[in-house]
């Protein structure tokens, strides 16, 4: 049992890191814009590889938030029904939740998605466009580690689901 | 005989969705099992370059950027400080505050096309004064969440040059004739929320008449000046970069996003922890959109892998109808599929098919390009797959629930249907505008 | 002997039948291109008595239209719709075998893929992605693009904002101008505001539809950027191998059909629709001037020689595709051009 919340704190712990830290890009995509706006404005200047950018780091931010995303239970649910449950209920539906929906597509996506990155990466792709940014398999990677953490972190719920079903004095507390 | 796995696949997840597992996750997780059953695994490469290609869609990029300006908007107070003093100014006048929260809505919705942003923004800087003013949630809510959805119709709109491409109909043509409606529309939303106020004046209150009275004492000049300057500046420097060909309307956005930071630092609220919360609470949002996308691109590919599409295809291509019964088939399958399937995907799977017989029957394609935008608007709202929804719960605070949010977009699909009937009888709203610009 | 073998052989399973999903990089229901696949996908079923059927998928129903090439190297789809300078990122040296400014027309371009031999240096440049392909299309010479500012020397470049993605792209930025990337869609609009100073898309008939004519002041030609892109068919070579010899052969006849279809439908919808332009819209329709062409051949010229240069694999491609430019240019002065200039102009 202790194993168990071990793990999942240091899975929370990780999340809230990467999270926290990929949080900045949303500031930093913010000044890109404006840069890439003046730049063209007042000095009739553009780069492919700002442009670029801007949906590189866009992109980043969501794959990276996912798992950071649900360990703030910041993912939308239609809580109809799920509102009016008792903890142990919904602990109920988020450790079925986990093995049913989110651990078959976090599989999914990771397999297939390392695929795309290799085939990217043996290639060595490029931007299409002249003078954008090099290295395409770079931002593809962001796929299969952003569903890796997505993963980790749905692992984690599911722990602490369990603990809840478990743990008999919790469920008395709730009741 | 696929076909029927994929409303079976649809059933269940109407289901599961109500069990209360985030929606993404449920969309995405049963659209992989079915997929599995039916298809090899390869079958799944395709899901990953659809993630990439909302990674690389330089259009929803405006949502992150929408998403920090609201949010900053809100921990500044600006927006607050500015709805209340509208209202205020509205002073008794009941549902002053909805009022304003359409008005902004349609302003927004002429600088950008994007449902998700219009709405997380208009969800963060006016749900919580609305309530806290003694709005009904169901009002509340239901005036964000179609207020957000102006945007389509109003141009600049994705939705409308999507289906410019389909209907092979020119764009231009498309925005100008949307103008008028789109504008129509906000005069429909506005005259029910004002007789809405006037049957149930305490679901849509105006302001207490004691701040009223401290309002009016303490000079009402300078208080307006100083709650609309700052956000008038923002407004203008968001509204003017597009207006005056500085910034594309995507651009704009991150315009606006530092205008609001700048706004938050005059007004002495900004420090480095808002920051950071700005750009977590950025991430959570923008996140939970687009895994709720990635969702929702699984179960799109699999649904049309199953040859669910053949289904409305069907039904469409063997009626042998007049244009009227035609015309009135095809909108109730898009507003049927506006419940499961979001605006793309419909766009992608109805519209090239009736394109050529709207054509063949000689009807105004321009004229069918206006209807079926003000039908897809729709498809925001209507649950349970209503992304508007989906998009308003994420911000809205924690005691609000789906079934208020299912309440209250209630009449504005109403109104929308009305319109839709409107238009459809006096073809003249869409094509006043065209007809006179042409002379 | 593999084809005398194969033609020998004494049995084909009628009874299997194939279904085929076909992804292009098109809009569904684009006009032309987008079309013609779906006609293709008709011929091919017609031709094979119902054996091969082919679905057509537009840009973004199955997959992003630039994932095209990744769903049909992987297998999952088997056989696509596009142009090879999608691929610049993945394989530069493509790009010779749909435009490079300066290159050659329609017409030029047929000669030079299928009867000079150099399809095969295209399926080299695919074997590695199991990418089997074949011309199919062709829009013709394109428009150089609408501008709100007048171009007569040089220096009205200078500053220049402009949609037009790619090796044009590179060319107009080298000649001190811009080269903004955005949306498609916004590109209307964009031009509308001001954001950008010109857009360049494809033809009279394409640019009509997005209404161009009404946000821009000039329509500039010739297409110098794009003088008869080719568009592509690709086929998974695992898919294809699998087909009875027959059906290889009508997918192939399926390609060369619509590689003659397209290129009829562009010259007459455009010439239709840039009559429209003139007589209804009344679009300002100018010649680039020729010291700018010049300038920008110069440019392009230095560009492609470099690209060449650093790279064996685009330039064993520079090198069959500038020979054989030097080689009919003779022939197309004495043909083509003295049929448009002398007899064509009388
Ligand atoms: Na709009
Ligand atoms: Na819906």
């Amino acid at each position: 049992m202790h194993l168990l919340t071990t793990i999942s704190e240091k899975i929370d712990a990780l999340n809230e890191y990467s999270g926290r830290l990929i949080s900045w890009l949303a500031g930093i995509m913010v000044l890109v814009f404006c840069f890439d706006v003046a730049m063209r404005y007042i000095f009739n200047v553009s780069f492919a590889s700002v442009f670029e950018l801007e949906w590189h780091f866009f992109a980043a931010i969501f794959l990276i938030g996912a798992g950071y995303t649900l360990k703030h239970d910041k993912h939308v649910r239609v809580d109809v029904f799920y509102g009016e449950m008792s903890a142990k209920k919904q602990a109920y539906v988020n450790l079925g939740g986990v093995l049913l929906f989110l651990l078959p597509i976090c599989v999914v996506i990771i397999k297939t998605s390392l695929l795309f990155v290799y085939n990217s990466w043996i290639i060595r792709e490029n931007s299409p466009d002249p003078g954008g940014l090099p290295a395409r398999y770079i931002i593809k990677a962001f796929i299969p580690i952003g569903f890796s953490l997505l993963l980790l972190q749905g692992i984690s719920l599911a722990l602490k689901s369990l603990a809840t079903i478990l743990n008999r004095v919790n469920i008395k507390e709730h009741e | 005989m696929n076909e029927v796995w994929a409303l079976v696949l649809f059933g269940l997840i109407f289901i599961f969705i109500l069990w209360g597992f985030p929606v993404a996750f449920t969309l995405g997780g049963l659209s992989v099992i079915f997929g599995l059953i039916f298809f090899d695994a390869d079958f799944f490469y395709l899901v990953a370059l659809r993630i990439y290609g909302t990674m690389n869609n330089f259009v929803l990029i405006a949502v992150p950027l929408f998403v920090f300006m609201g949010i900053m908007l809100e921990k500044s107070g600006l927006a607050e400080s500015l709805l209340e003093t509208m209202a205020l100014i509205f002073g008794k006048f009941k549902g002053g505050l909805a009022v304003a929260v359409v008005l902004v809505g349609a302003m927004l919705a002429a600088s950008t096309g994007i449902v998700g942003a219009t709405v997380i923004t208009m969800g963060l800087i006016s749900l919580p004064t609305m309530l806290k003013r003694g709005f009904s949630p169901e009002l509340a809510t239901g005036t964000i969440a179609s207020a957000g959805t102006l945007g389509q119709i109003i141009p600049p709109s994705v939705v409308l040059v999507l289906l410019g491409s389909v209907l092979n109909v020119s764009v231009g043509d498309l925005f100008t004739a949307a103008v008028v409606p789109g504008v129509a529309l906000v005069f429909c939303y506005l005259a029910f929320i004002v007789g809405y106020a006037i049957v149930k004046p305490n679901k849509a209150p105006g302001m207490p008449e004691e701040e009223i009275r401290a309002f009016r004492e303490r000079g009402i000049t300078g208080q307006v000046i100083k709650a609309f300057v700052l956000p008038l500046l923002l407004i203008v420097a968001v509204l003017g970069s597009i207006f005056a060909g500085i910034a594309s309307p995507t651009e704009a956005a991150g315009v606006g996003a530092l205008g609001a930071t700048l706004l938050t630092i005059m007004s002495g609220k900004f420090n480095l922890d808002v920051l950071k919360g700005v750009m977590r609470e950025t991430t959570h949002l923008t996140t939970m959109v687009f895994t709720i996308l990635i969702g929702a691109t699984a179960f799109s590919l699999v649904f049309r892998a199953l040859g669910g599409d053949r289904f409305l295809i069907q039904l469409i291509e063997n009626s042998d109808l007049s244009v009227n019964a035609f015309l009135f088939v095809v909108m109730l399958a898009v507003f049927v599929a506006g419940f499961f399937i979001d605006f793309i995907e419909i766009i992608f799977i109805i519209v090239p098919v009736v394109a050529p017989i709207f054509a063949k029957l000689g009807v105004d394609l321009v004229w069918v390009g206006i209807l079926l935008a003000l039908n897809l608007q729709t498809s925001f709202l209507t649950p349970p797959f209503g992304f508007s929804l989906f998009y308003l719960k994420g911000v809205a605070p924690k005691h609000i629930t789906t079934g208020q949010l299912y309440r209250g977009i209630v009449p504005f699909v109403l109104i929308q249907l009305a319109f839709l009937l409107l238009v459809v009888l006096f073809p003249e709203i869409i094509s006043f505008l065209p007809n006179l610009l042409k002379k | 002997t593999e084809e005398k073998k194969q033609l020998e052989t004494p049995y084909i399973n009628f009874n299997k039948l194939f279904e085929w999903k076909m992804v292009t990089t098109w809009p569904p229901n684009f006009p032309v291109v987008g079309e013609g696949c779906v006609m293709m996908a008709k011929w091919v079923e017609t031709m094979s008595g119902g054996r091969l059927k082919i679905k057509v998928y537009g840009g973004g129903e199955l997959v992003p239209s630039l994932e095209v090439f990744d769903a049909v190297s992987s297998g999952a789809v088997e056989i696509g719709h596009g142009a090879s300078y999608y691929w610049a990122g993945k394989v530069p040296a493509a790009q010779f075998f749909a435009a490079v400014p300066f290159g050659m027309n329609a017409q030029q371009m047929n000669a030079w893929i299928i009867s000079s031999g150099s399809i095969a240096l295209w399926e080299e440049l695919y074997e590695p992605f199991r990418l089997l392909p074949m011309i199919a299309g062709n829009t013709g010479v394109q428009m150089a693009g609408w501008f709100n500012r007048e171009l007569n020397t040089m220096d009205d470049l200078k500053g220049l904002k402009m949609r037009i993605p790619g090796l044009g792209g590179k060319v107009l930025s080298e000649a001190g101008g811009t080269s903004v990337l955005q949306a498609g869609g916004e590109i209307y609009t964009n031009l509308e505001r001001g954001v950008i100073d010109a857009a360049e898309w494809i033809g009279p008939y394409h640019d009509y539809l997005m209404g161009f004519q009404r946000v821009a002041k000039h329509y500039y030609y010739p297409g110098w950027h794009e003088p008869g892109s080719v568009l592509e068919q690709m086929v998974n070579k695992d898919k294809f191998e699998a087909l009875p010899t027959d059906l290889k052969e009508i997918v192939r006849a399926g390609a060369s059909k619509l590689n003659e279809w397209m290129l009829a439908e562009f010259d007459a919808k455009n010439s239709l629709y840039l009559k429209k332009l003139r007589e209804e819209e009344g679009t300002d329709i100018r010649k680039l001037p020729d010291v700018i062409l010049r300038e920008l051949k110069k440019i392009s010229d230095v560009m492609l020689g470099d690209m060449a240069q650093g790279d064996p694999i685009i330039k064993k491609v520079y090198d069959s595709f500038t020979a054989f430019r030097d080689q009919i240019k003779p022939w197309s002065d004495i043909s083509e051009r003295a049929f448009y200039n002398d007899v064509l102009g009388q």
